[in-house]
């Protein structure tokens, strides 16, 4: 379907987007960048299982989420991920008397909250592919929209009313 | 809501990052050690051709005559309830089958001689399993002959009383594991306004004593039978925990006490299938808006 040079064509397109989706969820820019690399090697590997060029996008966030979700499973034996969580949300308290970004007020979100923004916010992806990418179906997709952007309302009330 | 999704995408643009460094130099260095590749783009076609065949011979028998025909549509089309005031009618089904997938979507339509009261649900409705008709189609396409697929779409009409009407639509999809869920539609017959959760919570006290009345029904339940497990708080990936939201789904039950149903997966493990928790009607009574405003609480009808 691809040559080598279509397919780094195409992650460097994506590349942002993979950065985004694994970053959401594994909130370290290291883990992160394995995690991508790993999901490249697995797409190549792969590609045969790609059936249409246009799903190229959604494709390769499904085996980023995968390969990143397995990450966080092999590492929570290791660290507890409660750890992991309350260090993000002390060093966004930390930013609290500062302005708030909408950046941060995203990266304050619980899972599934944040993906599901991410890749709705930033990516621009429909309520289909969300759902295609984490496992899951429209409904649950568009109740975990609603329930996050109820809780940025929140933290952003005072800058959204300005 | 749209004015702040405007406002997120426009403070996500101003705030646009570069991708760091050292990431961008992993991923061309990943792209750099890919071997050279010759990919099976003659076995491909040759299958896709085969496939396309299929395809459009299924499309045919299956899909398009039961569509064009009206005789055939009609045989497929059920009428379950036809009310004295509201009907709910088959509009369309959409039907697909084959060794490894399998479609079988029914799309209602509530009528009534004010429909444009039900224009809001109906419109919901039908945007809903459109939107799962073509997410079946692109799993189709994605999935092709290495995996199964089903997807079942019906509804069913919970209450029809003088003062309310609730729809529900079922969802069944299986590819792998199974996945089932539901979305209720309700309309206050006095009104004439459709209804969510929101609607009939009075502030913030409504969803607390909801959500602790749930989580002590969990509990208990967990105590009782230890093969039982609920989430009853939230944890660290992905699984969701008891938090209700103004679009949660809810029904009232033959005794008129709120129910409140969870999706597949919503609060426990896939075996707990779609649990259900029975709210006294008694215990949220002050925490309800009036379903007739300005009338007091010994002059409201049941829901």
């Amino acid at each position: 379907m691809y040559t080598k040079d279509e397919f780094c064509e195409n992650i460097r397109l994506c590349e942002k987007a993979m950065f985004n989706l694994a970053f959401s969820l594994l909130k370290n820019e290291a883990d992160a960048s394995d995690v991508i690399s790993e999901s490249i090697y697995r797409a190549y590997k792969n590609l045969n299982t790609l059936k249409k060029k246009s799903f190229f996008k959604a494709w390769i966030l499904r085996i980023v989420h995968n390969t990143a979700v397995e990450t966080i499973r092999k590492n929570s034996k290791m660290i507890p991920m409660g750890e992991i969580e309350s260090a993000a949300v002390n060093d966004y308290e930390h930013e609290i008397t500062t302005k708030i970004t909408v950046r941060k007020a995203v990266e304050s979100l619980k899972q599934p909250y944040r993906t599901v923004v991410v890749l709705f916010y930033y990516e621009n992806l429909s309520t289909i592919e969300i759902a295609h990418i984490t496992h899951t179906n429209i409904v649950s997709v568009k109740k975990q929209l609603s329930r996050a952007r109820r809780m940025l309302l929140e933290i952003l009330k005072e800058d959204f009313n300005v | 809501m749209n004015n702040f999704d405007e406002y997120i995408k426009h403070k996500l643009s101003e705030d646009d990052t570069e991708l760091p460094n050292s990431v961008k130099s992993k991923i061309e260095e990943t792209l750099a050690k890919l071997p050279e590749k010759e990919t099976p783009i003659k076995q491909i076609r040759t299958f896709n051709r085969i496939a396309a065949a299929a395809a459009c011979f299924i499309f045919v028998t299956l899909f398009l005559l039961p569509n064009m025909s009206a005789a055939y549509a009609q045989d497929l089309e059920q009428i379950p309830v036809i009310g004295d005031i509201v009907r709910v009618i088959t509009i369309r089904n959409y039907f697909y089958s084959d060794a490894k997938h399998e479609m079988n979507i029914n799309i209602p339509k509530i009528e009534n001689e004010n429909s444009e009261l039900f224009l809001p649900i109906n419109a919901d409705v039908k945007e809903l399993s459109e939107a799962l008709v073509q997410q079946f189609y692109d799993d189709l396409e994605y999935i092709g002959d290495e995996g199964h697929s089903s997807i079942y779409v019906d509804y069913e009409t919970i209450t029809n009383t003088d003062t309310w009407f609730t729809l529900k639509l079922l969802v069944h999809e299986a590819a792998g594991s199974g996945n089932t869920y539901y979305k209720y539609y309700h309309l206050n017959k006095i009104t004439g306004k459709t209804v969510n959760l929101g609607d009939i919570a009075a502030g913030a006290d409504f969803y607390n004593i909801v959500e602790q009345e749930i989580i002590t029904q969990m509990t208990d339940a967990m105590e009782k039978d230890s093969k039982l497990i609920y989430w009853t708080e939230a944890n660290d990936f992905g699984d969701d925990f008891v938090s209700l939201t103004p679009e949660h789904n809810f029904y009232w039950n033959e005794n008129n006490n709120l129910v409140i149903p969870f999706d597949k997966y919503e609060v426990a493990p896939g075996y707990m299938g779609t649990p259900e928790f029975v709210i006294d009607r008694e215990l949220i009574k002050d925490a309800m808006k009036p379903i007739l405003p300005g009338k007091p609480l010994s002059e409201q009808p049941d829901s």
